[in-house]
């Protein structure tokens, strides 16, 4: 299947049904890539994402688990935090570009907040659904041996969010992607949605074309890193895979 | 010498003029309902139990009668009722971890390990170093050593109560409250469940009270058998159970007091 998507693509520039100047063959592409890869080019523009996406992901998980947790276990938490969160969350989270840049200009901040956003709505909604799943009959358990309410939160209505925030997890770094690129695209210097939309304006759809695969290996590889810990953190559950 | 062998085994009639000792749990209900929008369900009648230090009361009655109702009464895990509990003389509120609780189901908590399941009734790190030898114990008397460190959801349905019982007996409780908790397993299992538990309360001298519908295994495992009403449950019959153990299920003895509980169950199933 790949490879046929692959001869399409270079028939349909080759026989000019789509004009050169605008999308290269793949054979270009994958010089140009090669290229790039060598003269540290790529890699300069993937660290400058990485680094954004990997800080975002990580602020927004860890408050979106936090806030989650307080919702799912207090009741002041669900009375007070809960209408607010669930009013702002389904907001995309593009429409925060234009705030985040007038806020916070064009530097990194505005990015890895943007990319923090989107992570922490999707985390909040996983993780306070999950805790509150957590069974009653396993709450009883922590009330027959007196446990106090941070071993109850601990170790039995956190690990039982597990399954929800590890797949909530992959659907954050998803959309982090997304939004990075978008923001990039936006207002940028350098980073790899900055590399496509750059290389677009000056027509080199070779360029274009490498930066594009490179932000889908380095979504595979960070999905994949996900799904991984997922696996382990989830390791204990008998079910069909 | 002879005034050691006279404590460690007092005569028979020793008792007689010593004052009943204090019961570990006494529980004394006056009603017990729930309503929901639409109707109010009496679940317990009037009902008063005391529960002796060492002795094991098995307590039978029809299914939905409120057995566990009153099981969960007498562990704190319930209380909205009208009466009140007393363990060790002290009115009940909530569940203390000095009562040994087992479950219909195991209910391990399935991202622990076995060994991790047990330790969680401890209280903290410490307790878990200082009851190191216990657990050891533990897991042996259960015959679960090789699986200690395996996941609930690898183990047996038997293996996960066995789990679960070692759990409710790390604390060292005074007393042990089951609820039907071999209702689930196999009767081959079932029966070794039983030795393990005479065995385990029996050997301690602890108290225990097991709720079940299974008239063998309240013969089996009670020094007293109790026969409770259909909803709202009562009292219908004490039986004390005054057979050696381990107690064949074939014998005559045995028989005869199977018909007897069979009987007083039957006759309260028709008013």
């Amino acid at each position: 299947m790949p490879l046929s998507l692959v001869l399409v693509w270079h028939w349909s520039v080759i026989s000019g049904l789509v004009p050169g100047t605008l999308i290269a063959p793949p054979l270009d592409v994958l010089t140009r890539f090669v290229r790039l890869l060598a003269d540290g080019t790529l890699l300069n523009h993937a660290v400058a994402s990485l680094v954004r996406i990997l800080c975002g992901y990580a602020i927004g998980m860890t408050l979106g688990i936090a806030l989650g947790a307080l919702i799912g276990t207090s009741r002041l938490g669900s009375r007070f935090l809960e209408p607010t969160a669930l009013t702002l969350i389904p907001m995309p989270a593009v429409a925060w570009i234009p705030l985040l840049v007038i806020l916070l200009g064009i530097g990194e901040t505005s990015k890895i907040v943007l990319v923090a956003i989107g992570s922490f709505s999707t985390l909040v909604i996983a993780t306070s659904a999950g805790v509150r799943n957590a069974s009653k009959e396993l709450v009883e358990v922590a009330d027959v041996f007196e446990k106090s309410r941070f071993d109850l939160f601990l170790h039995i209505l956190l690990p039982a969010a597990i399954p929800n925030i590890v797949s909530a997890a992959r659907v954050a770094m998803a959309l982090s992607w997304t939004l990075l690129v978008a923001a990039e695209v936006i207002a940028s210097a350098d980073g790899l949605g900055w590399l496509i939309w750059d290389s677009r304006n000056f027509a080199r759809p070779d360029v274009m074309i490498s930066g594009m695969v490179a932000i889908g290996i380095l979504g595979k590889c960070t999905d994949l890193a996900i799904y991984r810990l997922g696996l382990y953190l989830t390791r204990w559950d008998e079910v069909y895979r | 010498m002879t005034t050691t062998t006279a404590l460690q085994q007092p005569a028979p009639d020793a008792d007689v003029n010593v004052q009943q000792p204090a019961p570990v749990l006494s529980v004394s209900i006056r009603n017990k309902e729930v309503k929901s929008k639409s109707h109010q369900l009496k679940i317990l009648d009037a009902l008063t139990l005391d529960v002796q230090p060492g002795k094991f009361i098995a307590i039978v009655g029809p299914s939905g009668c409120g057995k566990t109702s009153l099981l969960r009464i007498m562990a704190g895990l319930d209380t909205r009722y009208q009466g009140e509990t007393l363990f060790k003389g002290e009115q009940m509120r909530s569940p203390s971890r000095h009562l040994g609780y087992v479950f219909q189901e195991p209910r391990l908590l399935p991202w622990m390990s076995a060994e991790a399941n047990v330790e969680f009734a401890l209280r903290n790190g410490k307790e878990r170093k200082r009851n190191r030898a216990l657990i050891d114990t533990l897991f042996a008397e259960m015959g679960l050593s090789a699986f200690r460190s395996a996941w609930p959801g690898q183990l047996s349905g038997g293996m996960r109560q066995r789990v679960a019982l070692a759990r409710a007996l790390v604390n060292a409780p005074s007393a042990l409250l089951l609820d039907e908790p071999f209702g689930a397993l196999d009767s081959f299992t079932r029966q070794r469940m039983h030795r393990l538990v005479e065995d385990l309360t029996v050997s301690r001298g602890l108290t225990a009270v097991l709720i079940t519908h299974d008239i063998d295994e309240a013969i089996s495992l009670g020094d007293e058998v109790i026969v409770l009403t259909p909803r709202p449950a009562r009292i219908k019959a004490r039986i004390e159970v005054p057979l050696p153990r381990p107690r064949s299920i074939v014998a005559p003895e045995f028989d005869a007091l199977r018909r007897l509980i069979f009987s007083h169950l039957h006759e309260s199933n028709d008013p």
